[in-house]
């Protein structure tokens, strides 16, 4: 049986080691781990930057767009002439990709600057939007921690961006994160690399919600599109996708700070964050009250994850998770099939990734 | 005044064909040196900065002897001209154009050679478009340096040219025909040229070498390359 990715690997290097195997189809491929493992060596093993010492490393062959954390920016060349690089190699991107690239990333005030001129921060959305760019027809984009050191509205415009070339289809992608939420928005697999006495390998490659269960990401992302944004809380009602004819969809109250009404949200909730109670609380300070209920029951060391199906939400919305310990569970009489409420707070939901359409990303929120 | 003016201008386009001579392979060489590994790099490396330490009477010997009857008679219409000042003067002025080049290839990050093929580049448009201009004014250092040593070349020429008034008869010869003859108002004359000349040709490739840090200013970049091992 052959795969997309077959990578069967080691290389050793200046008393480093890593171990590399990955049969995948997955289209979107992330990398997960602490910085210094050797993500970066093993991104330029899949290069062909770096010849392996044993073993083979085969992708699809293709075009191939790397936002290394480097840069790698031609400091000779203009802003706009790094852009067109791959264009000027024969592979021209999408139509119409480029402006909205230089839109998304605020590039339109760089383009005539010289390139050994950016800042830190300037250069990595230069870096980042010529990867897009050369990977953009069906080609293979490779992205060395890609949202380090860029802002947190930056950071979920560009991360907006790159979900919309997924859902578009536009190219394959083999990410590096030591971010878990970063690679659970984008990453069809992932695969987490330990390392221990200078050997480094990695674990098996699985949907990013179970592998990076204990890496600090988020157990609940919903995708949805703002409604309105109310004025006095400076918070707003996302109606999340996933609703079907008939189907309203749910209303979640989320921060609303930067947004703008029509933006497509991404937003992550911790399961810790999540509270159930049989009853219905009442007047309570959280804003997110909704009822549910539980569709699974799964032991997760001394914790029992609960899958909860929101009432109104269509059966091919994800479930809400959260964490509760057994003995909450047994007290409760928590069970599938239980009827419950689930209780979050605003300020517990993070709004990871917007993709606006054709709105400026002002912060224009009251 | 013609006597300072004519070695000038031999010894001028001694040093500008010598320098054309030896441009494109001596950067070709020392691209091949600073960027490949092969077999016999080593050797390759050796032989060509040997003009570099030894005697340049000893080369000019060897050209003698390479060129003349007496020895393999490869061309030996050049001894005694113009040409064959300038072909030891070439000589004698490759191994610093290798040299220089080869450092200024060395300052140019791979990696971004790299990023050229992978963004699709063809390994002619990653040397056109990348590597030559970002080491161009390590390039040019070099080109005006091999340019100042041919300027001053003296033991290869004075064995394979002689000094022929008016042919061969460069700064160099004739500031030493002057000596010999004792005319030494004329050898400080032309000492005078020749220096001016000289410190002419070491400021500019000084400017040069001394610009190319800011060429290579991209390079810091590569200092925080935080999780790379």
């Amino acid at each position: 049986m052959s795969t997309r990715v077959d990578i069967d690997a080691s290389l050793e290097r200046d008393g480093f080691h890593l171990d590399w195997k990955l049969q995948s189809d997955a289209k979107w491929l992330g990398l997960f781990g602490a910085s210094g493992g050797g993500k970066t060596t093993a991104l330029e093993l899949a290069l062909g930057w770096l010849r392996p010492t044993r073993g083979h490393v085969r992708l699809p062959r293709g075009a191939v767009g790397y936002g290394p954390q480097d840069l790698l920016l031609f400091p000779h060349w203009t802003v706009e002439a790094n852009l067109l690089a791959p264009g000027r190699a024969g592979r021209t991107p999408k139509p119409g990709l480029l402006e909205r690239v230089v839109e998304a990333f605020e590039l339109g005030p760089l383009m005539t600057r010289g390139a050994g001129q950016l800042s830190g921060g300037e250069g990595r959305r230069v870096a980042l939007a010529r990867a897009i760019l050369a990977a953009s027809g069906g080609g293979l984009l490779v992205l060395d921690e890609p949202l380090s050191s860029l802002d947190r509205e930056r950071k979920r415009r560009v991360l907006g961006l790159l979900i919309e070339l997924k859902n578009e289809g536009l190219c394959t992608a083999l990410i590096v994160s030591h971010s878990a939420a970063d690679l659970q928005m984008l990453c069809d697999e992932v695969q987490v690399l330990e390392t221990s006495g200078g050997r480094s390998s990695f674990g098996s490659a699985g949907p990013p919600v179970d592998v990076l269960a204990d890496a600090g990401g988020f157990e609940n992302i919903l995708t949805g599109v703002l409604t309105s944004i109310h004025g006095d809380s400076g918070s707003c009602t996302v109606l999340t996708q996933h609703a079907t004819a008939g189907d309203s969809g749910l209303e979640v109250t989320i921060p609303g700070r930067g947004l703008v009404t029509g933006d497509q949200v991404v937003i992550g909730l911790r399961a810790d964050d999540v509270l159930v109670t049989l009853d219905h609380p009442g007047r309570v300070s959280a804003r997110n009250v909704l009822g549910g209920k539980v569709v699974g029951v799964h032991p997760l060391s001394s914790y029992r994850t609960l899958e909860i199906r929101a009432d109104g939400a269509a059966s091919s919305a994800p479930c809400f998770r959260t964490h509760i310990t057994k003995g909450a569970l047994d007290d409760l009489g928590i069970g599938v099939g239980t009827p419950l409420f689930l209780m979050f707070k605003t300020r517990s939901v993070e709004v990871l990734a917007v993709t606006s359409q054709g709105a400026p990303f002002a912060d224009g929120a009251p | 005044m013609g006597e300072v003016l004519e070695p000038l201008l031999i010894s001028l386009r001694v040093a500008l064909v010598a320098t054309a001579l030896v441009g494109v392979p001596g950067i070709y060489l020392g691209w091949l040196l600073s960027r490949k590994r092969f077999f016999g790099r080593a050797i390759l490396d050796g032989i060509v900065q040997l003009p570099l330490v030894l005697p340049a009477v000893a080369v000019g010997y060897f050209l003698l002897w390479s060129l003349g009857k007496a020895g393999l008679g490869l061309a030996p219409s050049l001894l005694f001209t113009w040409k064959g000042a300038t072909l030891a003067a070439a000589i004698m002025a490759l191994p610093l154009v290798v040299r220089m080049a080869k450092l200024a290839f060395d300052g140019v990050d791979p990696r971004l050679e790299s990023m050229g093929r992978s963004l699709g580049f063809s390994p002619w448009q990653v040397i056109w478009r990348v590597t030559l201009p970002l080491a161009r004014r390590g390039i040019g250092a070099a080109l005006i340096l091999g340019f100042g040593r041919a300027l001053g070349e003296f033991g290869a020429t004075i064995i394979v040219a002689g000094m022929v008034p008016g042919e061969t008869g460069t700064l160099a010869l004739a500031i030493f025909e002057n000596i010999q003859l004792g005319h030494s108002d004329q050898a400080f004359a032309l000492v005078a040229v020749a220096s001016a000349v000289s410190f002419l040709a070491v400021a500019i490739s000084g400017h040069l070498m001394g610009d190319s840090n800011g060429g290579s200013r991209n390079r810091g970049a590569s200092r925080d390359r935080g999780g790379a091992q």
